[in-house]
């Protein structure tokens, strides 16, 4: 059984220290502040928001600049979006094929078909969130992390975590969280 | 006003500075009263103009003394010496080769000397010094233009496509293969320029490359066939230059 905690961590331009436990089997959600600060907090799970107290370990192991390469390697992550970024010249963000193309998630067996399945089992076509959420579950992590899910994934969230994964979302809907078991309110 | 003086034919002995006449004050005249024109216009711009001027001159100055140097001293060691001191000075004022000052440098410098080496190589007879002089300058000021583009471009991508790179660092992607897209962007932004024949420096210095050999001496089968050497190997330079000053920047940066 994994577990990724925060030890009265503190953001960098914060005041409060968080604490929380999540574990495997587990659906864990960060509510309450903006939806900016409850990403930071889910950056900071995943190394990229600098602590100024406390820290993040998963199974007991600290996260520092040097492992969060490998921590990382356990997790998978799905933005509330993903848009071009410019105006003038917009920069495209990255595509599925890209993602799929990366060293490490070659071995990954996935096609249009196996992609187009799992978007339908997360909640159906029509919102770019399903498919971001699609692929972070195709790539096959035990921890996944979820920014802001749409409310008719829920149920798809819910059932990764009864089969034996780490799942950290970030919401304030009330129907994402009567599928959770685990509320961490930010300060 | 005084007759102008009848031009000595090109036999006779080379000009030297008393034979510019007063006249050529009137030059000097024309900018000041553009910039006096422009200071009343847009002071903001005419400072910029003026800065700009003088950092013209000083290149200028520079070149001057590294062309005597090179062919009063008529040493190996000054050569490079005088090659280092020009790359160091010519990036140095360059406005965005001082904020990159130690990648640009280095790029720069090994791409350079990699490139007019070659140029070198391919000389079966002197005269060097001529072309090792132009070369040098030429592709300094060259590379120093293209590798800056380069990094600014890659300065510019890197920093608004921040959540694209939390996107593949978090699903999977290694700290080089999240900058590569931000690679490749610059890259195209520094050296497509120079394949599209825009008025760039790649472009302009050729034929300053192929006046200059002949005005050395060179006969033009000579001069055309030592500029089109020199072409490839600033085209070649180039890529290098962007290369290592790309690697240099992302290897020292702290990912996000």
């Amino acid at each position: 059984m994994m577990q990724l905690e925060l030890n009265n961590a503190t953001l960098y331009d914060g005041q409060t220290a968080l604490s929380m436990t999540a574990a495997t089997g587990l659906l864990t959600c960060f509510t309450g502040g903006t939806p900016l600060g409850r990403r930071r907090w889910l950056h900071a799970l995943m190394g990229f928001e600098p602590l100024t107290g406390g820290y993040v370990c998963l199974d007991g192991e600290p996260l520092t600049p040097q492992s969060a390469p490998q921590f990382r390697r356990l997790m998978a992550y799905a933005p509330v979006c993903l848009e071009p970024v410019g105006e003038l010249y917009p920069v495209e963000p990255p595509t599925v094929e890209q993602v799929f193309h990366l060293r490490r998630n070659r071995e990954q067996p996935i096609s249009n078909a196996i992609l187009a399945e799992e978007v339908r089992r997360v909640g159906g076509s029509g919102d770019p969130r399903f498919q971001l959420i699609a692929v972070a579950s195709l790539l096959g992590t035990p921890i996944v992390l979820v920014d802001d899910p749409p409310v008719a994934s829920v149920s798809y969230l819910r059932a990764l975590a009864d089969g034996g994964r780490l799942v950290v979302v970030a919401s304030d809907e009330a129907a994402v969280h009567d599928a959770c078991h685990l509320i961490v309110p930010i300060p | 006003m005084p007759p102008i003086p009848p031009v000595p034919p090109a036999s006779a002995s080379l000009l030297s500075l008393s034979d510019i006449s007063v006249w050529a004050v009137l030059p000097v005249l024309l900018l000041g009263a553009a910039v006096t024109v422009l200071h009343f216009v847009d002071p903001r711009f005419s400072r910029r103009y003026a800065r700009a001027f003088v950092s013209i001159i000083v290149q200028l100055l520079m070149v001057a003394a590294y062309t005597w140097a090179v062919f009063q001293l008529n040493h190996w060691l000054a050569g490079v010496a005088g090659y280092c001191l020009l790359v160091v000075v010519i990036t140095g004022l360059h406005p965005y080769g001082r904020r990159r000052w130690l990648p640009m440098l280095l790029s720069v410098a090994v791409a350079g000397a990699l490139a007019v080496g070659c140029l070198l190589l391919a000389l079966k007879v002197l005269p060097t010094r001529t072309v090792f002089v132009v070369s040098s300058v030429l592709l300094v000021l060259h590379l120093v233009t293209s590798t800056a583009s380069t990094l600014k471009a890659f300065e510019v991508g890197h920093r608004v496509t921040r959540d694209h790179r939390i996107y593949l660092l978090a699903n999977g992607a290694t700290q080089l293969e999240s900058l590569m897209p931000s690679v490749r962007r610059a890259l195209r932004a520094g050296l497509l320029r120079q394949l599209r024949h825009r008025p760039t420096s790649f472009v302009v210095m050729l034929p300053v490359m192929m006046v200059t050999l002949l005005l050395g001496g060179f006969t033009p089968a000579a001069a055309l066939a030592v500029t089109i050497l020199f072409a490839l190997a600033a085209l070649g330079a180039s890529v290098l230059s962007a290369l290592a000053a790309l690697w240099l920047c992302t290897h020292h940066s702290s990912g996000l």
